[in-house]
This record gives structure tokens, C-alpha cells and sequence, in this order.
């Protein structure tokens, strides 16, 4: 399939995820800023692992544009984005390790972590202070479950879709 | 991968991340948790970085509102000891779900408003129970 396709269809995929999660407000049971279950972080893993590092790049950044250009605000778009790019550079190279030392779940929570890292520190910027970083520890514990969570759908997905050759220019 | 050939669902890698990601919760746990030492319970309100009130908790007398009006109308409430965002008119109102909050070190933030309210524990000087800025 040709790699232009493929991507269109992962950042519409992306943006439904995003979408389907506003139904799905962790923050009313666990009000923390920021926290959320990840679901479009699922688009992310598996374009990285079928496709490649920069196709996941292109998808996930524009589903951050656009997720909050129809969802959001400037300023969640801006700590989506830091996020997205500390998320998406971590599990780049936990990608060389792919099924000899780390499996996608790893991958995944690792993406997480890094994700929740990267907004509070866009936060802590945007906002003027470093106050923000008293939520880290929960969103660190919170991004293991979520990260392992979505790493075990994104896995599912993979051994589904192996076959199919998303990253073919032909 | 072919059919049939077996495939592990976890490396050992995955568990060093699992364990990194504790690690790095249990240090910033402890370095958030880090308590200042004595001193009047105080509750510091930044709007965008910018000091708005500083609340001796202590000295409230019953009820007392402040009103913040930024990006966001929004209402703190203090009483005896505790602050919490009453109303906000964010659109998460993860703010006001966030509830009272009462000892040194904790904070509720309103993060579409640019607000941080945080309680310390040194309040600074005894002459001055309510400071506006």
C-alpha cells in the first residue's frame, strides 16, 4: 500500500481515537491535569513499528494539531506536542530492541511516561512554575497502567496487521 | 513473523522499563514531597506566573472568597485551614474536582486559567494576615 495512504488513514484512525477518548474522562475520577487513558498513542506505536520512525512522527504530530484544533486549545495543543515528540523520541530507540529486548508493551509504557514528562515540563513553562510537577508521580504510576494498557491493544493490532505491507512505496 | 512461530509477550527490557518508570515516580515523589519547614500555612495563588494572593490559612475567619479573573472567571474559596476552587468557568473543571486542599506542599491548579494555588508552610511575616497584590 502506498506509504501516503497508509498514513492519511493512521491519522484519521489517530483522530478517531482522540475523539472516542473525550467519551472516556479519566480526570472525573482521578482529577489530575493531564491524565487520560492514550488511546491515539495506540496509532502511534503501531505506525512505528509497521511503517517507521518518521511516518509515526508525521501522523502523530498532525494528529496533535488537529485533535486540538477540533477538541482543544492553543495551550493544550502546545503540551500535546511536547509530549507527543519526548514520547515519540523514546520509543524511537526502544524500536531497536524490538522483540529481542523490548516487546510493544514496553515500548509503549515507555512512550507514556515520557509523554507525561514532556507535558508537565511544556506546563511548568507555559504556566511559570514548577508547582505543576507535584502531579508527576501520579502521572508516572498512571501512564505505567495506561501505557501497558494501550501497549496490549497496539501488540494485538500489530500481529493482525504484520502481514499487510504498510511501508511500501509501491 | 511466520504463522506458528512463537513470539514472547514480554523481554526483559519491558520490565527494566516498567521498573524505571517507578523509579523515576518514587523520586519525584519524594522530591515533591519535600515539606517546608515551619511557619503559618500559607496559600500562595499565581496567575500565569504572577503572584495574585498570598493567604495566611490560619488567620481565615470563616468563609472568605477571592475572585480571579483571567482567561477564566474563577472563585477560591479559603476557611479555616483548607482552600479549593468553589466555581470555575474552565472547560476541564479539573480545578474545582480537585477539592479542598489543606497541607504544606499540596497544590490544585487550574491549568486552561494559568492558576496555581500551593500551601506552604512559612507564611513569611506575622504583620500581615491577608496580602493583595
Amino acid at each position: 500500500m502506498k506509504k501516503l495512504a497508509t498514513n492519511g488513514i493512521f491519522i484519521a484512525l489517530a483522530l478517531i481515537f482522540s475523539y472516542l477518548e473525550r467519551f472516556i474522562p479519566v480526570e472525573w475520577i482521578i482529577p489530575i491535569p493531564g491524565i487520560k487513558l492514550g488511546l491515539a498513542n495506540i496509532v502511534t506505536v503501531v505506525a512505528l513499528i509497521l511503517i517507521d520512525a518518521r511516518s509515526a512522527a508525521v501522523i502523530t504530530v498532525l494528529r496533535c494539531i488537529l485533535a486540538n484544533i477540533l477538541f482543544g486549545t492553543p495551550m493544550s495543543m502546545v503540551f500535546a506536542i511536547s509530549g507527543a515528540i519526548l514520547a515519540l523520541s523514546i520509543m524511537t530507540v526502544l524500536k531497536t530492541g524490538y522483540n529481542r529486548i523490548y516487546s510493544v508493551i514496553g515500548i509503549s509504557a515507555a512512550g507514556a511516561a515520557a509523554h507525561n514528562i514532556g507535558q508537565i515540563a511544556a506546563a511548568a513553562v507555559v504556566m511559570k512554575s514548577s508547582a505543576v510537577f507535584y502531579y508527576l508521580p501520579l502521572l508516572l504510576v498512571a501512564s505505567l497502567i495506561t501505557g501497558f494498557i494501550t501497549g496490549i491493544i497496539a501488540q494485538t493490532i500489530i500481529h493482525r496487521l504484520e502481514g499487510m505491507e504498510l511501508n511500501t512505496n509501491t | 513473523m511466520k504463522n506458528g512461530e512463537k513470539r514472547k509477550l514480554f523481554y526483559l527490557g519491558d520490565f527494566a522499563v516498567f521498573l524505571t518508570i517507578l523509579i523515576l515516580a518514587a523520586v519525584s515523589f519524594f522530591l515533591v514531597s519535600v515539606k517546608p519547614s515551619g511557619g503559618k500555612l500559607t496559600a500562595v495563588v499565581t496567575l500565569n506566573g504572577s503572584e495574585l494572593y498570598r493567604i495566611d490559612l490560619e488567620a481565615v475567619a470563616g468563609r472568605t472568597e477571592f475572585e480571579i479573573s483571567g482567561s477564566y472567571q474563577e472563585l477560591l474559596v479559603a476557611e479555616n485551614g483548607r482552600i479549593r476552587f468553589e466555581r470555575a468557568n474552565c472547560p476541564d473543571q479539573i480545578c474545582v474536582k480537585t477539592g479542598w486542599i489543606s497541607r504544606p506542599g499540596q497544590v490544585a491548579v487550574c491549568v486552561p486559567a494559568g492558576v496555581i494555588v500551593k500551601i506552604t508552610g512559612d507564611g513569611g511575616g506575622e504583620e500581615i494576615d491577608i496580602f493583595l497584590k
